[in-house]
């Protein structure tokens, strides 16, 4: 099958399911979630089909599907796969179908709307990642918000009105900016070029002025930093963690919450090399500030739920962390940790969730489950190792590796003048490795062992759950202990983003550069 | 797939299997299959030992590129020298004789195969430790190791606090790996490779300053001290003893608790060179070896005798590193592992026979009725406080000489180890005398059960014993051989590996009166204990009232568990309850949340307002933007 076919069906497909799941009239009926499931799992062969045939190269543009939209704005639908998403694209196909089976016999899945929402959903993440052309990204970008906002509108907790609407909003706040520098950059390329284009190819061309640069930067920066989220922009994730049903949770830490690692990949740093390679140290800090306030909160949650919240902020910030490292071992690092916390924190929510079909209200209290629930207990175990960054799990190998390219990176600045802060803040976040354990395994102990206090006796895993819980497990195990045949398909692009950024400026400067005079005419 | 790569995969394979199916076999089979693959792996280790030992060059075996990238490429490789042997002969061969041992132990317990998963899924990754090429390998060793400890400690999951130790093992050991950690980023900043052989010769032929080198050795040493439970890591290890008691004699005193050790010899490369490092390791144990000694003199429960005299021996070691003298360190770990093993199981048969009873002052006149156990507890314990011809003196022997002679040694640091060297005679003996001596506290009830151990873990207790008792020929001290033309077998194998440290001038005869006097001590050691517990336990009571605070603070292991308890745990509670979840969280809340919305909110009344439905109010506001546009246009005309 040509790849732009099956470009295209990763969009239309779930989108079809969706349609085709809004017609069929049968509530309480199982066909459906079957419909609904059968295009998710046809998607999730496609894109590992993409995925394992994608060999990394990266020569001139990438191909894919591309068709002119509105082409004298220079809006294409330009869809290809180009190393940068290829973790991405992953991830999204395999958590859609896992959620759902977890999810197969809960009250919302009963309700077409639930399964076409997902499905809409699954199709706007696709086209978010997929997407070569700026406007497309950013109606893709949007576009996700819409179902996810419902989900937690139709089907949340008690508080589920507050929590869409503070979700909807403060995400929005952030995509108003990033219109803003959209519309600039494609302005910017008419001035240049003569024409209308928001192809990334051709904006990554662009000279821009050190404002406007930096004006792009912080809009993209800033809607990422919102999305992932960041700190201090992470105020809406408690509460929308906590509203949401769990598969609504599960997808937003799951995959929405790398949208936002994603627009800095494949926005903030190619469009802003100059900006970003100035900023990175900034970003750092703030990225182990995110990681230290997460997992220090994190220690004392009662609610399971707000920790993993908590913990998810902090992982979080390891893959931004990585990410401004600007080097190469600690963007890999990165790219693994969207995988490893993509599973891992889904992993987690789904037993909660399995907990919660289970017991009804009550879960809360749960506890003992290593006696009641022994297979449960071993696989909840396991994704807490994954969660501690034990080694042979996946988060080991992305933690490691950011941590180790962003040590690398700090020690080379330091040694070559600059003030040792950057090394400071890699050192400590290489002590929150104590702190996760410490909130991770408190977190295990409660739920896990103890003597039974609940009289009810508690199912162990079925075969259904074994299977949604299956391949969550394969990714990190196969990651902790054989990360390289994966991470080679990535590398190129891994190793021409680290170039273009690095390549700008040797090393940071001081803050002062932020208000450089220099080529600001362009931007008027 | 060859012979090396096996080792280590066999006890995964018993894990994998007892692990997935274990419940659904029969015991005897769970059994067999998690004794049985240690005891391979212990032949093939002996078969490479062998191979080693008739002059063999060292096995290297690469399995697979882990990761590579640009100017980064890490390989899952395994290494086998003459240390990886000793290492790994310690840990399949002790540690199948104690899955043997377990077999009668847990015989009882609902966990039977889960506990037996465990114990493989702990030999795996120890022998990972020992056997892998890389510190990145090691490293996956030795975090592993720290989860089977965790699982095993807290293996009785109901009871909290056992699982609330288990935890604690598991976070303390986090804060010394994160010194490990950022030792490995250090190391390969300057040498650009984690390979052992490489770091060593890097370091070996280049030293970037003095400053750095330090670093990089105390960066090892947290993480070493972390795992080997050394000051002020230490606090974990007293409260492990919760985990069944034939995990204490593996885990927690032969194997695990002595990868510290190891791995200061593999990086002998750095610390070489890094002087000042090697002091505070020297010093660092002493401390260590000394504090341990005070405090299992004050311990009433037998395991926790033992798991401070462990922390005291493994101080030796670390000392011993510091000295440079790594062969004897590494003679001491091999030795201490019989010994220490031993009495931990010896410790086991007597819990075991009680029921359960831990605490010395409720047992007594134990020697009589169980004569066998005892027998062998009495070995190991000689052997433990250095008694002539046993194995424990000729190691820690070897580790006061180095004290005395070499090159950054010195008299106080010996005196030290000497003082150690008594304290451990009279805690020793003291627990010998509580427990099986006197007049028999065992209540009534549990009278009538007192038996000796069953077949199986006779058996290993009988070739512990001997092992504790015949092991430390195989490194006579130098004077020794010298006079009597003797061999030290041990010492050769393992100079391939060690560069020759400098040796001191002083010379035989100081050593003949210095191995004289520590068996003066040893003895005075013994006649104590016998004088405050053997004869009655009045002037034992009248000396602790009489120490009062100072016999609280030993006994409460130097307050460290309070500090760290009140100071280190309290702050980061505080700070994530009082200062982020309270102060932090809810001012970014409002100022990113609720003070926004709130201007949002008053902008859409204040345009609601406009929207009056006036007609002519809308023209007006037509009329002012009009006005406004044309300002702007000749403004900017």
């Amino acid at each position: 099958m040509p790849e732009s076919l099956t470009i295209l069906l990763l969009l239309t497909l779930p989108l079809a399911g969706a349609l085709l799941v809004g017609v069929l009239p049968a509530r309480n009926s199982i066909l459906p979630r079957i419909v609904a499931m059968a295009s998710m799992l046809v998607v999730l062969v496609l894109a590992a089909g993409l995925f394992y045939n994608f060999d990394g190269t990266i020569a001139g543009e990438p191909l894919g599907l591309n068709v002119p939209w509105i082409a004298s704005l220079g809006v294409n639908l330009h869809l290809a796969v180009d190393g940068l998403n290829a973790y991405f694209l992953l991830l999204t196909a395999l958590l859609f179908p896992v959620v759902l089976g977890s999810a197969w016999r809960t009250r919302e899945a009963q309700f077409t709307l639930y399964l076409a929402l997902l499905l809409v959903l699954e199709a706007s993440l696709f086209g978010t990642f997929l997407a070569q052309n700026l406007m497309i990204f950013f109606v893709f970008w949007e576009a996700v918000l819409i179902p996810m906002c419902l989900l937690i509108l139709a089907f949340g907790g008690e508080q589920r009105r507050q929590a869409a609407m503070t979700f909807f909003l403060y995400t929005l706040v952030g995509s108003v900016l990033l219109l803003a520098a959209v519309l600039l950059l494609g302005v910017e390329g008419l001035h240049q070029t003569g024409r209308w284009s928001f192809e990334f190819g051709h904006l990554e061309q662009l000279h821009l002025g050190w404002e406007t640069e930096l004006f792009v930067f912080c809009s993209i920066v800033l809607a990422c930093a919102i999305k992932c989220p960041l700190f201090p922009f992470h105020s809406w994730l408690p509460l929308s963690y906590c509203e949401a049903p769990f598969s609504g949770t599960a997808l937003m830490a799951g995959v929405l919450s790398k949208m936002g690692a994603f627009g800095i990949l494949k926005l903030a740093l190619p469009l802003c090399p100059e900006v970003s390679a100035v900023m990175a140290p900034y970003l750092e800090m703030l990225a182990v500030a995110s990681i230290v306030h997460g997992a220090v909160i994190a220690l004392r949650q009662e609610d399971f739920r707000r920790l993993v919240a908590y913990a998810s902020l902090s992982h979080m910030g390891y893959i931004v962390l990585g990410i401004f490292s600007l080097q190469n071992t600690a963007m890999h690092g990165a790219l693994f940790q969207v995988l490893s916390h993509g599973v891992t924190v889904v992993g987690l929510l789904l037993v909660l969730s399995v907990l919660e079909q289970r017991l009804g209200t009550s879960w809360r209290q749960v506890n003992a489950l290593a006696t009641s629930a022994p297979h449960l207990a071993i696989v909840l175990m396991l994704f807490i190792l994954a969660s501690v960054a034990l080694p042979l799990t996946s988060g080991f190998t992305s933690e490691f590796m950011i941590l180790f390219g962003a040590f690398q990176h700090a020690m080379a600045a330091w040694t070559s003048g600059a003030l040792p802060i950057q090394l400071g803040a890699v050192v400590v976040a290489a002590t929150v490795m104590v702190l996760s354990a410490g909130y991770m395994l408190r977190f295990g102990r409660t739920i896990l062992f103890g003597e039974s206090s609940c009289g009810t006796p508690l199912w162990d895993l079925n075969l259904r759950e074994a299977m949604v819980f299956f391949p969550l497990l394969l990714v990190i195990v196969w990651i902790g202990i054989w990360p390289n045949p994966i991470m080679t398909r990535v590398g190129p692009a891994v190793s021409r983003l680290t170039q273009q950024v690095a390549g700008k400026s040797g090393l940071p400067l001081a803050l002062s550069s932020l208000t450089s005079p220099d080529g600001g005419a362009n931007g008027r | 797939m060859n012979q090396m790569t096996l080792i280590p995969l066999l006890p995964l394979l018993g894990f994998l299997i007892n692990g997935l199916l274990g419940s659904r076999l029969p015991r005897r089979l769970v059994a067999l299959v998690a004794c049985g693959l240690p005891a391979v792996s212990f032949g093939l280790t002996l078969g490479l030992f062998l191979r080693l030992a008739e002059g063999g060059a060292p096995f290297t075996e690469t399995l697979f590129t882990w990761a590579a990238l640009p100017g980064f490429r890490l390989d899952a490789a395994f290494y086998f020298d003459q240390v990886t042997a000793v290492m790994c002969l310690v840990v399949t061969g002790v540690g199948t004789l104690i899955h043997v041992y377990s077999t009668a132990y847990m015989a009882h317990d609902r966990g039977f195969s889960r506990y037996f998963a465990y114990l493989n899924l702990f030999l795996f990754f120890m022998l990972l430790l020992v056997m892998g090429k890389n510190l990145l390998l090691l490293f996956a060793g030795w975090e592993g190791v720290g989860l089977a400890s965790y699982l095993l400690i807290g293996f009785w999951y109901e009871d909290p606090e056992k699982t609330t130790a288990g935890m604690k093992a598991f976070v303390v050991n986090r804060v010394g790996d994160t010194g490990f950690v950022l030792a490995a980023f250090l190391i390969w900043f300057f040498a650009g490779t984690l390979d052992f052989l490489e770091i060593n010769a890097f370091f070996n032929a280049n030293q970037p300053t003095p400053a750095v080198m330090n670093t990089i050795a105390l960066l090892i040493l947290i993480g070493a001290c972390g795992k080997s439970a050394q000051i002020p890591l230490h606090v974990w290890l007293p409260d492990a003893m919760a985990g069944p008691t034939p995990v204490s004699a593996l885990i927690h005193a032969a194997t695990m608790v002595t990868a510290g050790v190891y791995l200061l010899a593999r990086l002998n490369g750095v610390f070489l060179h890094a002087p000042e490092a090697m002091t505070i390791v020297a010093w660092g144990g002493a401390l260590t070896a000394f504090a341990g000694a005070t405090m299992g003199l004050t311990q009433f429960n037998i395991k926790k005798v033992l798991a401070y005299s462990t922390m005291s021996q493994i101080g030796y070691m670390f000392m011993a590193c510091g000295l440079g003298a790594y062969p004897a360190a590494v003679f001491h770990l091999y030795t201490h592992a019989f010994f220490k093993a031993c009495l931990f199981l010896g410790a086991g048969a007597v819990i075991h026979a009680l029921h359960g009873e831990e605490d010395m002052r409720r047992m007594g006149a134990l020697a009589g009725r169980i004569p066998f156990t005892f027998s062998t507890f009495l070995l190991a314990s000689l052997a433990l406080c250095g008694v002539p011809p046993l194995s424990g003196f000729f190691s820690k022997d070897e580790i006061l000489w180095s004290a005395w002679s070499a090159p950054n040694g010195s008299p106080a640091l010996w005196l030290v180890g000497s003082v150690t060297a008594g304290m451990t005679a009279f805690y020793m003996f003291r627990a010998i005398f509580l427990a099986f001596f006197g007049p028999s506290n065992v209540p009534l009830l549990k009278q009538q059960g007192i038996h000796e151990p069953p077949a199986s873990m006779s058996v290993v207790l009988v070739v512990l014993a001997i092992f504790s008792a015949g092991a430390g020929l195989l490194g006579m001290p130098g004077v020794l051989r010298e006079q009597f033309g003797l061999s030290a077998p041990f010492f050769s194998f393992l100079s391939p590996v060690f560069a020759p440290g400098a040796t001191g001038e002083a010379g035989h005869g100081t050593e003949l009166v210095l191995m004289l006097i520590s068996v003066v001590v040893t003895g005075a050691g013994i006649l104590l204990a016998w004088v405050f517990y053997g004869r009655g336990r009045s002037l034992a009571d009248r000396v602790r009232r009489g120490a009062g605070p100072v016999h609280e603070l030993v006994s409460r292991g130097y307050y460290f568990d309070r500090l760290y308890e009140g100071v280190l745990v309290r702050g980061v509670d505080r700070l994530s309850e009082e200062v982020l979840a309270k102060r932090v969280e809810s001012a970014l809340h409002e100022g990113t949340l609720v003070k926004p919305s709130e201007g949002v909110r008053a902008t859409t009344r204040l345009f609601a307002r406009l929207q009056t439905g006036n007609v002519q109010a809308y023209l007006l506001y037509a009329l002012m933007g009009l006005a406004l546009i044309l300002w702007w246009g000749v403004a900017h005309a």
